[in-house]
């Protein structure tokens, strides 16, 4: 491989990570109190609010059911807005996160869901509050499901963010399109998919292993 | 969050005894005094209250028309059937359910009239346990147990002494960063009984708080909550589908069968002379079922030929505790074989059935003896039926 090329690699490899660790954390930070409220205001929920939870629920399946390829034109100006740009990795970061939020929150509500009623029951005996039950039963007991919930988020921005070099954010993706397809270097492209299949690979073991540290004493 | 003070050397254990010792102490004066206020004011009362459930077809009532008191300083018992409401029953006493109709009063407050902060002030002064512990597991047992005081704005030191002082008095200071996995059942509820203890409660609500745990561990959590009812005067309400339990530890006792209370009042009452069928049918098998082998040949009428009438004796509350036999032999008349028998002795009142052979025909009237005794016990025999003899 000459020195340009794995620049280019190199370059291509930092953009990718920086696009999906940004959203990621972005979407963690956005998507769990969004899942916490969905869970709280559902029919079920500890503070029941139908209203709040059916506008919440349509925003979040509107989102996941739009291609991704059409939010990236669609937020354009918004990216524009915000970013100051409609290209270059920042403006990648805007579509890449309002993609990913909905599902993990998604996830993590079913996590969230799933703690035992029993356990929120023995804390509003004992004179808990709503942000008490959140803060100290939803949260700590659903934490192994929400931390799985991340890990596949992670592997599915790795692949959103192959789209993200039509926005000219360049990352693996675009480097594999622009090599593999458009200049029939098949050698590149196959290069970049298995760099996209360590980077996944790895991720997934990693957050297996968070999932499992964490469920140590259970 | 809570880290032990102390390492794990032998030195831990010593001293969170004693300070269990010194903590529990102040825990029972403080009780004392309390006890002294709340004299002759019941501490639960239900005045014909209903809960239903809008249904398709017709409304379910969950609860119906149910009235009671639980006094201050006593054991008493809900039994029923699964489904006969006695969740939603004690539920309705902290308000982890509403009532539709009626009037609850909980520790001299109307429980439907709180607003969010009373409810929580109530909630703080009522502990409850469940028939699945329900810890949190993401928490260590000494986190589980404070948690209530850390919700409640604590400081982390008292919560500390406090969990320390429970432990000892639930004997798992050993386990103190444990989690709930770790534990076994009763260990478990032991901490769920630490974790309901942790404000001083004036109530204590037990959810089938033994129905998960075998007999050998259900023994020993009744004999905790016995303790902790005489040592802190604690006033307990507890739920359960198991005889035993109210056998064992329940002053009174009500019976709810599809939302209804049928009987009530104490044990010794109720399970000796039991009205209703639904508590026959609770009641240990071996006073009500015949012994396999008489069954079958048991007949209604008395036959041609030799013959003996089978004699079902019930006999409730004798105070002295014991079956006088020369009384019995007096009452049943010469001849008379035991068939089978059983005693029992709850809260020092004997009751029990004994079925009795005679030969030939048999009536009450033909012994002098008096069916009402001294003691004020009673002894009721019933002709049952006859067999051909040789039994």
């Amino acid at each position: 491989m000459s020195n340009p090329l794995f620049e280019k690699f190199l370059q291509a490899f930092l953009q990718t990570l920086t696009m999906v660790s940004v959203s990621a954390v972005i979407a963690f930070f956005i998507g769990l109190p969004l899942a916490v409220l969905l869970v709280v205001t559902s029919p079920r929920g500890i503070e029941p609010s139908p209203r709040l939870y059916r506008v919440l629920s349509t925003i979040v399946d509107g989102v996941r059911a739009t291609p991704f390829i059409i939010m990236l034109i669609l937020f354009i100006p918004v990216t524009r807005l915000v970013i100051g740009s409609a290209i270059g990795v920042p403006a990648a970061i805007i579509p890449l996160t309002i993609g990913i939020t909905p599902y993990f929150a998604r996830i993590s509500e079913i996590s969230l869901r799933d703690v035992n009623s029993g356990l929120i029951e023995a804390a509003q005996a004992m004179g808990c509050g709503r942000w008490h039950i959140v803060r100290h039963v939803l949260l700590p007991e659903a934490l192994p499901g929400i931390a799985a919930g991340m890990t596949i988020s992670i592997v599915a921005l790795f692949n959103t963010s192959a789209m993200a070099g039509a926005l000219g954010a360049g990352g693996l993706g675009d480097l594999a399109i622009r090599y593999g397809y458009q200049r029939y270097d098949t050698a590149i492209m196959l290069y970049v998919v298995a760099i996209l299949f360590l980077l996944v690979t790895g991720s997934q073991t990693f957050g297996d292993r968070f999932v499992h540290y964490l469920r140590r004493n259970r | 969050m809570t880290t032990s003070v102390y390492p794990h050397t032998g030195l831990r254990g010593i001293s969170a005894k004693t300070q269990g010792k010194r903590a529990d102490a102040s825990l029972h004066v403080a009780s004392i005094a309390e006890a002294h206020n709340r004299q002759g004011r019941p501490q639960v009362r239900f005045e014909a209250v209903s809960k239903q459930y809008a249904g398709q077809l017709s409304d379910a009532f969950a609860l119906q028309d149910i009235s009671l008191e639980i006094h201050q300083g006593e054991i008493f018992g809900v039994i029923g059937r699964s489904g006969a409401g006695k969740s939603t029953l004690i539920r309705a006493i902290n308000r982890l359910e509403t009532i539709s109709q009626g009037k609850l009063e909980v520790l001299g407050q109307d429980v439907a009239a709180l607003d969010r902060p009373q409810l929580v002030a109530l909630r703080r002064r009522i502990g409850m346990i469940f028939q699945h512990f329900n810890l949190l597991s993401a928490k260590t047992v000494a986190q589980n147990i404070g948690l209530p005081l850390l919700v409640a704005g604590k400081p982390q030191r008292e919560i500390d002494d406090k969990v320390t002082a429970l432990l000892a008095l639930v004997g798992l200071s050993d386990k103190r960063d444990a989690y709930p996995a770790q534990l076994s059942g009763g260990q478990k509820q032991r901490v769920g009984i630490a974790r309901a203890l942790v404000h001083n409660p004036d109530l204590l609500l037990c959810d089938e708080a033994t129905s998960a745990l075998d007999p050998e561990t259900t023994q020993s959590i009744l004999a905790l909550l016995r303790d902790i009812n005489r040592r802190l005067g604690l006033t307990i309400v507890l739920i359960t589908h198991e005889l035993d339990v109210v056998r064992e530890i329940c002053d009174r006792v009500a019976v709810l069968d599809k939302g209804q209370i049928v009987e009530q009042g104490e044990v010794w009452k109720v399970l000796g002379d039991p009205h209703h069928p639904v508590t026959v049918s609770l009641l240990n098998p071996a006073l009500q079922t015949l012994p396999a082998n008489l069954g079958t040949r048991l007949l209604s009428v008395a036959p041609q030929g030799e013959y003996r009438t089978v004699i079902s004796l019930r006999y409730t509350g004798s105070q002295s505790g014991q079956l006088d036999l020369n009384q019995l032999h007096s009452l049943v008349g010469s001849g008379a074989q035991l068939l089978h028998g059983n005693v029992e002795n709850v809260q020092g009142y004997l009751y029990g059935r004994l079925l009795i052979t005679v030969p030939g025909a048999w009536s009450p009237a033909q012994t002098p003896a008096a069916p009402q005794n001294a003691d004020n016990s009673s002894q009721v025999p019933e002709i049952i039926g006859y067999v051909q003899s040789p039994v």
